[in-house]
């Protein structure tokens, strides 16, 4: 029964644990999050006028200096191509001391096909962008005369993803909370990980019919479930603080894990109906091995056909990987993906031996009655 | 051998230790959660100091929670050897 590369995995989980929830533990929570703008005073700018405004930042150095601020167009024009306009800094160019920038915008479109749409602004400082979408409602005027679009354009977020700095990206809605990343998302990759492990144990045991296996996915399930509820709690107080609210009731996602989470609630419920040995094992094995697939299919792949969905990587939304993740994210999510399955993974295994061990004794009692 | 547990256990909390006094010496981090938690927490936070007794009680939590399992860890060890005998 025991196997050696499993019992290798065992015996380095403790220490992977350790050290890779001291780093994230720390580094997470001490590395500071890069500049970026909260918002502005204004909601709504007309074009062909003069307009003032306060762009309102967190974090922006005081003596950090503004080289460039673009309003970009968020459709693209008849080419193809979004439409940059400059402005121009009201206060001599460095961001005040309680990180506000005044700005002065002139937006003159002219004849251009350049229709009533969202404005997002980016602003550049010390070779760095900052970039908050959607900041301003453009309206444009029926006397346009000329056309004023910038000439050069900032940095994408591609290239700014490929800078490498030791600060955490200033995401929009998300800010200081985009740390909860290295507790709430492990959380769930530890729990697919022991379930799916599980359903292994459940159809091994179905072959083989030994014990031992309805012990280890036993132990894995019930810390998979462990797993799943520290999911949700992390993952509703994330919620609380970027959505307004506890449990968004449309999410796809959140739907499927209140089924999926019920469908693991009832394999405890089964167990606790059945007394036979044996047939406990063969009942929640079958159970297990059947509702993994449709669990991975309730959390994954159901909000994935959805049409919309607020988190990333579901519905309509495009995947944390590819828009959320800057070098120093990364630094710490695979790290903190790998630990707190490492953690996870011992206590399952933990679990396992306590239970092993009580039916070694009852054997033994029962033999010495006998 | 029996006694490594105990002077393991004691490694970790000098290195806990360690983290802490090295928490309490940071420079002001301005750390701060600020737009995500209600006003009256960000503002309690927005102290360096409070922020990183914060991180040295997580670390504490944590340090205590990977100490009891692997206290637990060795008895089972123990117990697995003379069930064996």
């Amino acid at each position: 029964m025991s196997n050696p590369a499993i019992n290798r995995i065992n015996k380095i989980a403790p220490w992977v644990a350790l050290v890779g929830i001291l780093y994230v533990l720390i580094g997470g929570l001490f590395l500071p999050l890069e500049p970026g703008i909260i918002g502005v005073d204004r909601s709504i700018l007309h074009s062909d006028s003069i307009q003032k405004s306060k762009i309102f930042t967190y974090k922006l150095p005081e003596n950090a200096v503004i080289t460039n601020i673009w309003l970009r167009t968020s459709i693209k024009n008849k080419q193809g191509k979004f439409d940059f306009f400059k402005v121009s800094v009201d206060n001599s160019q460095t961001a005040g001391k309680d990180g506000f920038i005044g700005i002065n915008t002139n937006i003159s479109l002219g004849s251009s096909s350049t229709k009533n749409q969202d404005l997002d602004l980016m602003v550049e400082y010390n070779n760095e962008t900052m970039y908050l979408p959607k900041a301003y409602y453009l309206k444009r005027s029926d006397s346009d005369t000329s056309v004023n679009q910038a000439n050069s354009t900032p940095y994408t977020t591609k290239q700014r993803n490929s800078q490498f700095s030791l600060d955490f990206p200033n995401r929009v809605t998300l800010n200081e909370s985009i740390r909860n990343l290295f507790y709430h998302v492990p959380m769930w990759f530890s729990m697919i990980l022991l379930l799916a492990v599980a359903a292994i144990y459940g159809v091994m045991y179905l072959t083989k019919g030994n014990l031992t296996y309805e012990y280890r996915f036993d132990a894995l399930i019930k810390v998979g479930i462990v797993c799943g509820i520290l999911g949700m709690i992390t993952g509703a107080s994330w919620a609380r603080a970027t959505w307004g609210s506890w449990w968004p009731k449309d999410d796809p996602k959140l739907n499927g894990v209140a089924i999926g989470m019920l469908m693991y609630f009832a394999y405890l419920v089964l167990r606790s109906t059945l007394t036979d040995p044996y047939q406990k094992a063969r009942i929640s094995a079958i159970y297990s091995v059947f509702i993994f697939p449709i669990f991975i299919a309730l959390i994954a792949i159901m909000p994935k056909l959805a049409d919309n969905s607020l988190h990333p990587g579901s519905g309509d939304s495009v995947g944390f990987n590819q828009y959320d993740l800057n070098a120093t994210l990364r630094m710490f999510f695979w790290p903190a993906v790998l630990s707190w399955m490492a953690l996870f993974w011992w206590i399952a295994d933990i679990v396992y031996r306590i239970r092993s061990l009580e039916e070694l004794k009852l054997q033994k009692e029962y033999e010495e009655n006998a | 051998m029996k006694k490594m547990p105990n002077k393991l256990a004691k490694y970790i909390v000098f290195f806990g230790m360690w983290c802490v006094a090295i928490m309490a010496n940071a420079q002001p981090s301005e750390q701060s959660i600020s737009q995500s938690l209600d006003q009256h927490a960000a503002q309690w936070l927005q102290g360096s100091y409070r922020y990183n007794a914060v991180i040295a009680v997580l670390v504490i939590i944590f340090l205590g929670i990977w100490i009891f399992l692997f206290r637990i860890n060795d008895k089972l060890n123990r117990m697995e050897r003379n069930s064996t005998k």
